[in-house]
């Protein structure tokens, strides 16, 4: 039987989360969006340009889709950016998710861990569900479920990269310590296999944006992000053998019609 | 003759006359809904917007949702 993946105790079927940035077009973000089968959709905020109509238009087709939104905080860099972002997020989408993302180094857009746990302390204390984009550090980790998280989410690599699980003993370590926790890889992911290999590990779920968007044909990765997530599910569930560093025939060699002496060249 | 002094509106210099409200403001901007507004760098909720007066210098901004990951 499969744990329920839940967002602060709201259930979901899909365990891909994805992102609506960077498409070729609005109508491919859509078709990919419903492809990937997500419940989830990231979105975030910016001033309004009233002679550029695609805004308006980007929130309408949002809203047809019916999906959970999470909003972010992308490039904020202080405690009182994000902050601020949050609380006009909460009150444009209506909900209390907050992708919270502090960037501390604009090189590899890494998460700055100090200012992202007193952000998290002051958002949960306000009545925000925070998901916080951290590193996958296992002290930072443990700060945040410390302070009351119920999603944590590291990252894989920096974001757009699409190198995968970049420490995959990290990640690893952060499932083990907290079997508990939600636990979403939120970016790196650049092939369906990343994604098959972080759920084999027992991560719970995937964020994904630029792997799909920038993909030659966005809607059938997005199917195929959706299958590779369903698939090491699977696997995870179904218990993975242990490695070996030698060779053991898996067909049966007693009593096989041809005999010939063993070989040691 | 009527009295105006100047704002900005998502960083755009704006003249208004002195006895225009907010939402009379929004509209000649063009804002569509839905948005969120910051005054000044601060958060003002939906439900104060018929009620604020509007000052020389003011900055206003109009957020609302663009793509995001």
């Amino acid at each position: 039987m499969d744990k329920k993946f839940t967002i602060y105790g709201t259930e979901l079927r899909s365990r891909l989360m994805i992102g609506s940035a960077l498409y070729p077009s609005p109508d491919c973000m859509l078709k990919a969006i419903q492809a990937s089968g997500a419940q989830i959709v990231t979105l975030s905020l910016s001033r309004q340009n009233p002679q550029a109509k695609g805004g308006q238009d980007f929130w309408n087709m949002i809203k047809t889709l019916g999906l959970h939104l999470l909003p972010n905080t992308a490039g904020c860099h202080s405690v009182d950016e994000a902050v601020n972002m949050a609380k006009i997020s909460r009150e444009l989408f209506q909900t209390d998710w907050i992708k919270l993302e502090l960037v501390g180094d604009d090189y590899n857009l890494q998460p700055d861990p100090i200012e992202l746990i007193k952000a998290t302390e002051i958002l949960l204390n306000d009545g925000f569900k925070v998901l916080p984009y951290c590193t996958d550090d296992l002290v930072i980790a443990r700060h945040l479920v410390e302070l009351g998280c119920k999603v944590i989410m590291p990252w894989g690599s920096p974001i757009g990269t699409g190198k995968g699980i970049m420490n995959p003993y990290a990640i690893q370590a952060i499932r083990d310590r907290f079997p508990d926790v939600t636990l979403i890889i939120d970016s790196g992911i650049g092939k369906p296999s990343h994604a098959t290999q972080a759920m084999e590990m027992g991560v719970d779920g995937i964020l994904l944006n630029t792997a799909i968007a920038q993909a030659h044909h966005p809607i059938t990765m997005a199917q195929a992000f959706s299958q590779a997530i369903d698939a090491g599910r699977l696997g995870y569930l179904s218990g993975l053998i242990n490695e070996r560093s030698t060779a053991s025939p898996s067909t049966p060699t007693l009593d096989q019609p041809i005999w010939h002496q063993p070989h040691y060249g | 003759m009527t009295n105006t002094f100047e704002i900005t509106i998502n960083n755009v210099p704006c003249k208004i006359d002195t006895n225009m409200r907010l939402p009379e403001v929004l509209t000649l901007f063009g804002a569509y809904h839905p948005y969120v507004l910051l005054i000044n760098h601060t958060f003002l909720p939906n439900s104060k917007h018929n009620t604020i007066e509007l000052k020389p210098d003011d900055r206003i901004e109009v957020i609302s949702a663009i793509q995001g990951g």
